[in-house]
């Protein structure tokens, strides 16, 4: 905890630098400027890396392009032409070459398949995706945390021996389901048995009720999940002299938990959304399958697995992979906010 | 510490403001009698709005919608008028039609004779593999001539070689007409942008790349087909979205989600004894199996009609549909569906199912089974009838379109093959031309490579020929020419099918689904 950081000043003596000025607001800067740095050059490093490898990858999907798009009624000379068109008759560093030009300029290319830049056809899906994902992680993070602070306190000091039992067995359960299985279970109760929510994104539906479905079953594992760890952190937390203090002062418990626990559990519980929303984007391209969600999941696997889409392939990995790039630094940047020791300093 | 309670009262708030939404967004879907819309699904995205270039499923689908062709497949009868009142052949290479004259493209113009030839002379001049399809099932492998004379309202079509097959042809989805706002904006045309370009009963208003397409109903459009048994109102709009899964499609259906949806397994069971439910089939694909007779590429089938014989006697054609269709297939007597027009529509020429015969020929022998990927439970069920005769079966199973790239090009690596035959567009010959005549490296379709003269020899009468009735007498002789000499095995044709829940009505038209024919029934 920051407060602690704070409270526990070094001590002078024999050979300890003598620090100039205000010691701690220049550090501080100095942490932030370099933390920035570190991460902006990791950052540019890893999309470099990513642009490369998803060029060279896509390389290996078996299939040729040119004859899936030209059609199964195609001639050789109109697969032939169909190759001339898309580029693929160019030496391998002469594409790698143009490809590499166009992705500075964020251009990916024109979509084999539906002869648009590819990047436009990504970005209408990413918004979609986006909205349940980002929407699950909030909700996996709140419910989790709250879940795991009401079981922690509840069974603190050995109280309530079935209820952690109970908490530990159904939550390690449904954390390992797959998340496929739990969003096919999902369809089959509340849409097929019940018939209270829709099986599918449709245009028949809303949005926000077509999301209910896809975004509970991203957000369940995860919950659970979150809801373990901070139901240990808990105890770890309650057992600690401040809490302890603050319980001894007979504070009312809103204030107990709410000003005192939860932004002490607000560190971990932060680090792991940002590892379970990398996570869940991969997760949430199966899940849209499932619930015909218009996210990057279909297009994914259509330019995969029927088209051959290089363009649209590049575009889709390289906007995941940036996403999750600068969604891990935004939490980092978080973090660091909270606890300035996760700037990775040794401060003091 | 403030920071951390803002943090806690934003993760709170944004939980809150999605269960509201959830909550509030959405409707119980509207059944046939309250609305003007129809919700379907489409199994892939749609690549182009440019007809002309239109090569998936989805693309000849929704080309169906915004542009008329000037037949159109009927229901009482093979042809019906689109923007043709009337037709005639005086021989295979000279046609003549009457353009209706109270047609108008989506902007108001009118579409005269020359309207049709400009947009007949932009898909003959593209250099592009859809159009050059659409080109040879429409006008045959030579040059096209039309001739379009305003006043008299007549639209003449000269062909440099003689294609019989042409009044089928321009029922295609891809010879739609399209109208010179679009052919003066081709960009825009191929983005569904141009709403001048549209020469059919729709219009798109909306799509997303990769999402949905959204097509409204023209108020000026008054061009239906003269169909005698399409019932209904034709919807004010229809919406597309991209869905391939079938099971998602059959919950969608059952719960409103869409009104139409296809389905090619056994998910349109759980419609067919629902009286909810309306249901139409129509063949999808054809599923033959090839023998490699190439010269020199180490076939065990090259000049051994016997041994290709014993194969055929060794499979069971309803064993393969319980294996790859869930039983659903219908039976195949040549080389395309038998509902196709000039097809053979008995079984005589086709060998009797007999393992133990089979086995006397094919025990010791060591073929080379290839395959599509996604399609194990045929390719088990084919690899272990041959085994079962006595044969020794390499499966190989790439990629459909490396599959599609081997048979064509690399003959050397298999020696029998599992093809699936396009059964949508009606026209008889083109599967034929699998099985007799030039090569892909010949610049043909043969992808038996057969030496079939006889054969050719009917083949190229019948696409002489002015009149049906000579057509398909040659057709059918060439058709058994192939089966005869077992080049291929026909196997099953997978038949799709379409329901309609209650309120709603679709339609296949001479063996043809036609998405413009969808209707509201109240």
């Amino acid at each position: 905890m920051s407060t602690q950081t704070h409270e526990s000043s070094p001590v002078s003596g024999p050979g300890t630098p003598v620090l100039d000025g205000p010691p701690r607001a220049a550090s501080l800067g100095g942490a932030w400027r370099r933390f920035l740095l570190r991460r902006g050059v990791g950052l540019v490093i890893n999309l470099a890396l990513l642009v490369i490898v998803t060029f060279l990858i896509v390389q290996l999907i078996p299939g040729d392009p040119a004859t899936a798009i030209a059609g199964e009624s195609a001639t050789l000379a109109q697969v032939e032409l169909v190759r001339t068109q898309l580029g693929l008759d160019q030496p391998f560093f002469v594409q790698f070459g143009t490809y590499l030009l166009g992705v500075l300029q964020l251009d990916f290319g024109t979509s084999f398949r539906y002869r648009v830049p590819a990047l436009e056809v990504v970005m209408a899906a990413v918004p979609f995706t986006l909205a349940i994902t980002v929407a699950a992680v909030i909700l996996l993070l709140v419910l989790g945390l709250a879940l795991g602070m009401a079981v922690g306190v509840a069974t603190r000091g050995d109280r309530r021996r079935w209820l952690g039992g109970t908490f530990n067995v159904v939550t390690g359960v449904i954390s390992s389901v797959p998340v496929y299985v739990q969003a096919t279970a999902f369809v089959v109760i509340f849409a097929v048995l019940l018939r209270v929510l829709p099986p599918a994104y449709s245009p028949a539906y809303g949005f926000g009720i077509a999301a209910i479905l896809p975004i509970a079953s991203l957000t369940v594992g995860g919950m659970c999940s979150v809801a373990r760890i901070v139901r240990r952190e808990t105890a770890v937390i309650l057992e600690q002299d401040y809490m302890r203090t603050a319980r001894g002062w007979r504070l009312p418990a809103l204030s107990l938990y709410a000003r005192h626990m939860l932004p002490n559990l607000l560190t971990t519980a932060l680090t792991l959304s940002g590892i379970i929303l990398t996570a869940l984007l991969g997760s949430a391209l199966i899940t849209e399958a499932v619930f015909a969600w218009p996210g990057l999941g279909g297009v994914i696997v259509q330019a995969i697995a029927i088209d051959k889409d290089y363009p649209i392939i590049r575009a889709a990995v390289f906007v995941i992979g940036l996403i999750s790039l600068v969604i891990t630094l935004v939490i980092d940047v978080i973090l660091g906010l909270i606890d300035p020791r996760t700037l990775g300093e040794k401060r003091g | 510490m403030v920071r951390k309670s803002l943090l806690t009262t934003a993760a709170v708030v944004a939980v809150g403001s999605l269960a509201l939404a959830g909550c509030s967004g959405g409707s119980a879907p509207a059944d046939g009698a309250e609305t003007d819309t129809i919700n379907a699904e489409l199994w892939y995205a749609p690549a182009t709005f440019d007809p002309a270039k239109a090569s998936a499923t989805s693309d000849r689908t929704i080309a169906r919608l915004g542009f008329d062709t000037l037949l159109r497949q009927g229901d009482t009868e093979a042809l019906v008028g689109g923007l043709a009142t009337e037709w005639e052949s005086t021989s295979a290479s000279e046609y003549s039609f009457t353009i209706r004259d109270d047609a108008t493209c989506a902007d108001g113009t009118a579409i005269t004779p020359s309207v049709i030839a400009a947009s007949f002379e932009y898909l003959t001049g593209l250099e592009d593999s859809g159009a050059q399809t659409w080109k040879a099932q429409a006008f045959g492998t030579g040059e096209a001539t039309f001739t379009a004379d305003d006043e008299a309202g007549t639209l003449d079509v000269s062909l440099s070689e003689p294609y019989s097959q042409l009044l089928y042809g321009v029922t295609g989805s891809g010879t739609g007409i399209i109208c010179p706002a679009g052919l003066e904006d081709t960009e825009g045309l191929a983005a569904g942008t141009v709403e001048g370009a549209f020469s059919g009963p729709y219009t798109l208003t909306d799509s997303t790349a990769g999402v949905s397409a959204t097509y409204s109903l023209r108020d000026d459009y008054d061009a239906w087909p003269a169909w005698e048994t399409v019932e209904g109102e034709p919807a004010a709009t229809i919406n597309l979205t991209v869905q391939p899964d079938s099971n998602t499609s059959a919950n969608l259906l059952e719960s409103g989600g869409v009104d139409v949806a296809r389905f090619y397994d056994s998910n349109a069971l759980r419609f067919e004894e629902d009286d909810s439910y309306s249901v139409v089939s129509f063949a999808s694909s054809a599923y033959n199996l090839v023998f490699n007779q190439s010269p020199g590429s180490g076939s065990v089938f090259e000049g051994n009609p016997e041994l290709r014989a014993a194969v055929a006697q060794a499979i069971d054609p309803q064993g393969f549909n319980n294996a790859g269709l869930d039983g659903l297939g219908v039976e195949q007597f040549t080389v395309n569906s038998a509902s196709y027009n000039c097809a053979l529509e008995e079984p005589s020429l086709l060998h009797d199912y007999d393992p133990a015969a089979a086995s006397e020929l094919l025990t010791g022998q060591n073929i080379r089974l290839l395959i599509m990927s996604n399609w194990d439970p045929a390719a088990d069920y084919l690899a272990e009838s041959l085994r079962a005769a006595g044969a020794t079966v390499e499966v190989s199973a790439p990629d459909p379109a490396d599959w599609t790239k081997q048979m064509r090009t690399e003959p050397g690596t298999w020696d029998v093959a599992v093809a699936a035959e396009n059964a949508e567009s009606g026209l008889i010959h083109l599967s034929i031309a699998r099985y007799l005549g030039p090569t892909y490296a010949e610049g043909g379709t043969n992808v038996a490579y057969t030496d079939n003269p006889e054969g050719v020899e009917f083949y190229e009468a019948g696409m002489n020929a002015a009149d049906s009735e000579t057509q398909c007498e040659n057709f059918l002789a060439a058709q058994e020419t192939i089966l005869e000499d077992t080049a291929m095995m026909p196997l099953i044709t997978d038949t799709h099918r379409y329901v309609a829940r209650d309120g709603f009505a679709t339609y296949v038209l001479s063996g043809y689904w036609d998405i413009s024919a969808m209707r509201i029934v109240g």
